[in-house]
């Protein structure tokens, strides 16, 4: 382990921000900018045309939009729940990783907060999901899980930007007295004090921090206090939304487990999604002395936990399902096994259950080219878990009469994709404005090691 | 944190000497053997009954122990080291719930379970709607079933817990505990469920929910840290007074909070899904057990569960201190046998009970207790207190480990 002094900490953390941006991750930035767009389109065509240019039919009314706004939550839910559970049991090394997860989440939230403003079918009434008296003096219908979820976001969402705000804190503050207020971009005709404006932003941003003890004494506890906030109100949210699904008679939603199966499979994914980010942001960046493969290590054993939990609960629904003796139920899981869309499923069993058994070998968890194989799969079968959960569900239901099969339109896949084009923008943006690891907390404890060594 | 000096070497470990714990298991297997014959001379369905729900709770409890071993193991986890011997001698369990179960299968399963009682007539298959689950549902399945997952267990204990002991004579244990906590963390899950499902879901052939597995579990992972909570205050008073620090006592209240949330987060999400569903083979799971009076031990079950526990130990100078600890503790444990017993009694008399709150039942349970008690006292005389080879423990003591 290299000696690590403040001052390097500081100049590595800080360069990705201060330094003219890499070929790689302008054109990062540039397709990730493009996709986005997809989405733009995909919106349009349904603001100008309806719903029906999705794929959804009059029995499989929910689709890709609700399918991806369960795959995004999920990337949201592990994000917070990885760096606040990490902290209240004390794991040092979550500083490696705290920041990009806590990233991850918050780019994630507003994307799967989109998906149920586009699914109401009229976006633009969608305000009157807010409880307040209306035209008509209406609230909306508390006892609808559909409401639960606007309750959901909302508190998570406000819970986790705060929480990720706390944390950048002392960081803009580092930013802030690093600026040259004296750069400035010369276009001949006019002047731009760019290094004043990012100072004025840093400012503004740092909220006056001096990192005096008494700041640093407040900074402490409201941020462990948010950790205390966060971890059950991420759980409750995700819970809240498999309890929507799971309170319904729809055979394939109604199963008791929902709650800890939808929070496990959020965590699998989001380390996933943590993965896919961190390992090329490490090597692109030269982070590898602060986002080691020890960090990678440990969170490829914490996917092989939740996954093998994921993986024991398809195994019980199964079983419930033949226990429970109801033609439904047997009749949605044969479904998923030989129907229409039975790649799916399987393809969702071999990105999930068979390609995570790599990491059982130590070799594996710390291949950098192995860790991206399984993330991204992992990714893929997370997504296609929802697709299943949702999609398929809905196309075998109670009655014959509603089999119906679902497919995708030009722009179901224009919004998928547009959903990952707008998440990896919003990514890349962050890394140039904000360090992806975190200053303050890697100092206090790579210094402390340092010391302790010493 | 730590309330004591750092040790340089570790100091003699005197035995654990408890003679009134002694004493009050003594009882408590005495207790449970009258209750359980006056009950088998006037109603033989309640003390079958009690014997069901007292016979899994030595599992449960032992499970939970190895789960608990082997989690920390891959998991590389060092505070525990003080405690490992005895989260080992906490998984002594499982052979006298293979004994219940066998005297179960042999005799008292007809008492309790109406497919077994009807086995090979026509109305057995009369129960069921589909001819595979008639099949699954039967005398011999359910033996083996449970007889081979009790061995397995059995085996995995051994493996794991030798391999622990091995340490003791110089032996490098890391690759192969790893191995066997690996082994037995991949079946455990799927052996517990089926275990689960066969003994106390199967009272009620028609119900069914996805969660039971999981919710069993979580129960007997808070009731094991509750027992453990418990000998680790008790051992702290004499024998391991310079071994167990505050600081770890500190973290095994941690762990004691969070899986209370767990298991009130499990409970209510099950409930709620059942309930709101509103679906005939669910809801009869709590329609019998939330009427006749079994509502009221629910009721305390719950609290004694989770706001109980759940407030004494939130407070970080609380979760050290020896009264919240044994109260917090023994609330943990007294819920889990009042579980148990709401669980199998409301099946057995779905019209309430004359004898309310249930007491012979508790005291066959209890005296279950007593036994894994006595059979954890037994472990600790023979192999002591501390597992004095294991690499951890003295950095574990002296709290290196939050450096």
């Amino acid at each position: 382990m290299s000696s690590f002094t403040a001052q390097k900490i500081t100049d590595d953390l800080t360069a990705p921000i201060f330094r003219r941006p890499s070929l790689a991750w302008v054109a990062g930035f540039l397709t990730s900018f493009a996709l986005m767009h997809a989405l733009v389109i995909a919106v349009a065509a349904y603001v100008w045309g309806g719903y029906g240019a999705f794929g959804v039919n009059s029995t499989v009314g929910w689709g890709n939009d609700i399918a991806s706004y369960i795959y995004w939550i999920g990337i949201a839910v592990a994000g917070t729940l990885v760096s606040s559970i990490l902290l209240l049991f004390r794991q040092k090394w979550r500083t490696g990783v705290n920041r990009a997860t806590e990233a991850m989440t918050v780019f994630a939230i507003n994307i799967a907060g989109l998906f149920p403003l586009i699914h109401t079918g009229r976006p633009w009434v969608d305000f009157w999901l807010i409880p307040h008296p209306n035209d008509l003096a209406l609230y909306p219908q508390f006892k609808s899980p559909i409401v639960w979820d606007v309750f959901a976001i909302t508190g998570y969402a406000t819970t986790s930007v705060l929480f990720f705000y706390l944390g950048l804190i002392p960081d803009f503050a580092t930013l802030r007295d690093r600026v040259n207020p004296k750069l400035a971009l010369n276009l001949g005709f006019v002047s731009i004090p760019i290094g004043k404006l990012q100072r004025m932003l840093y400012s503004s941003l740092s909220l006056g921090w001096k990192g005096t003890a008494a700041n640093w004494r407040h900074y402490e506890r409201a941020y462990s206090q948010f950790a205390w906030i966060s971890t059950p109100l991420v759980i409750g949210m995700h819970s809240t939304i498999a309890t929507l699904l799971a309170v319904s008679l729809v055979p394939g939603w109604h199963a008791s487990c929902f709650p800890p199966y939808f929070v496990s499979g959020a965590i699998f994914g989001g380390l996933a999604m943590a993965l896919l980010l961190l390992v090329p942001l490490r090597s692109a960046f030269k982070l590898q002395e602060y986002i080691t493969l020890d960090h990678l290590d440990k969170l490829a054993k914490i996917m092989l936990g939740v996954g093998s939990i994921v993986t024991y609960i398809y195994a019980i629904e199964f079983f419930s399902a033949w226990y429970s003796e109801s033609q439904f139920e047997k009749g949605q899981f044969l479904y998923r096994l030989f129907g229409g869309h039975a790649w799916a499923f399987w393809l969702m069993l071999f990105c999930n259950v068979v390609c995570l058994q790599l990491f059982w070998f130590k070799r594996f968890r710390r291949n950098v080219w192995t860790l991206l194989f399984v993330a991204f799969m992992v990714n893929i079968g997370m997504w296609l878990e929802r697709f299943n959960i949702i999609v398929l569900s809905l196309e075998h239901d109670h009655l014959p009469v509603n089999w119906n099969h679902y497919a995708f339109t030009g722009f179901d896949y224009l919004l998928l994709a547009g959903s990952f084009g707008m998440f990896f923008f919003q990514f890349l943006l962050f890394i140039r404005v904000a360090p992806i690891v975190a200053i303050a907390e890697v100092k206090q404890t790579l210094l402390h090691k340092t010391n302790h060594h010493a | 944190m730590s309330d004591h000096p750092r040790l340089e070497t570790l100091p003699d470990i005197p035995a654990l000497v408890t003679p009134k714990l002694k004493g009050a298991a003594s009882v408590c297997i005495v207790a449970g053997l009258i209750s359980f014959v006056a009950l088998l001379a006037t109603d033989a369905n309640r003390a079958w009954g009690g014997f069901l729900s007292g016979l899994v709770l030595p599992a449960w409890l032992s499970i939970a122990a190895l789960f608990f071993i082997s989690i920390h193991r891959i998991t590389g986890a060092r505070w525990h080291a003080p405690l490992r011997r005895l989260m080992e001698g906490l998984s002594a369990g499982i052979p006298l719930t293979a004994v219940g179960f066998v005297v179960l299968a042999a005799l008292g399963a007809p008492y309790l379970y109406d497919w077994f009682f009807l086995a090979g007539s026509p109305e057995h298959h009369a129960l069921f709607v589909t001819e595979s689950k008639a099949a699954w549902m039967t005398p011999g399945r359910w033996i083996a079933t449970g007889l081979g997952v009790l061995a397995l267990w059995m085996f995995l204990q051994w493996r794991l817990v030798g391999t622990g002991l091995a340490e003791d004579g110089g032996a490098v244990i890391k690759k192969a505990h790893t191995l066997w906590s690996i082994v037995f963390l991949v079946l455990f899950a799927y052996t517990f469920t089926l275990f689960a499902w066969d003994l106390l879901l199967s009272l009620q052939v028609k119900v069914v929910s996805a969660m039971w597995g999981i919710y069993q579990f979580v129960g007997a992972l808070q009731a094991f840290l509750a027992v453990l909570f418990l000998f680790a205050h008790l051992a702290r008073r004499s024998s391991l007074k310079q071994v167990v620090g505050e600081h770890t006592l500190h973290d095994l209240g941690t762990w004691l909070v969070g899986l209370s949330c767990v298991w009130a987060y499990i409970v209510f999400a099950q409930y709620l899904i059942i309930a709101f569903a509103n679906m005939d083979e669910e809801t009869q799971f709590y329609l019998i057990r939330f009427q006749h009076g079994y509502q009221a031990m629910a009721t305390v079950e719950v609290l004694l569960r989770f706001p109980i526990p759940f407030l004494l130990l939130l407070s970080q100078t609380t979760r050290t201190n020896v009264l919240a600890g044994t109260v917090a503790g023994l609330a943990i444990v007294l819920a889990a046998m009042i579980q148990l017993v709401w669980i199998v009694a409301p099946v057995i008399h779905p019209n309430g009970l004359p004898t309310f709150p249930l007491l012979p039942e508790l005291a066959i349970v209890a005296g279950f207790l007593g036994g894994y008690v006595l059979l954890a006292l037994r472990f600790w005389r023979k192999h002591g207190l501390v597992a004095r080879n294991d690499p951890d423990l003295l950095p574990s003591i002296n709290a290196e480990h939050l450096h």
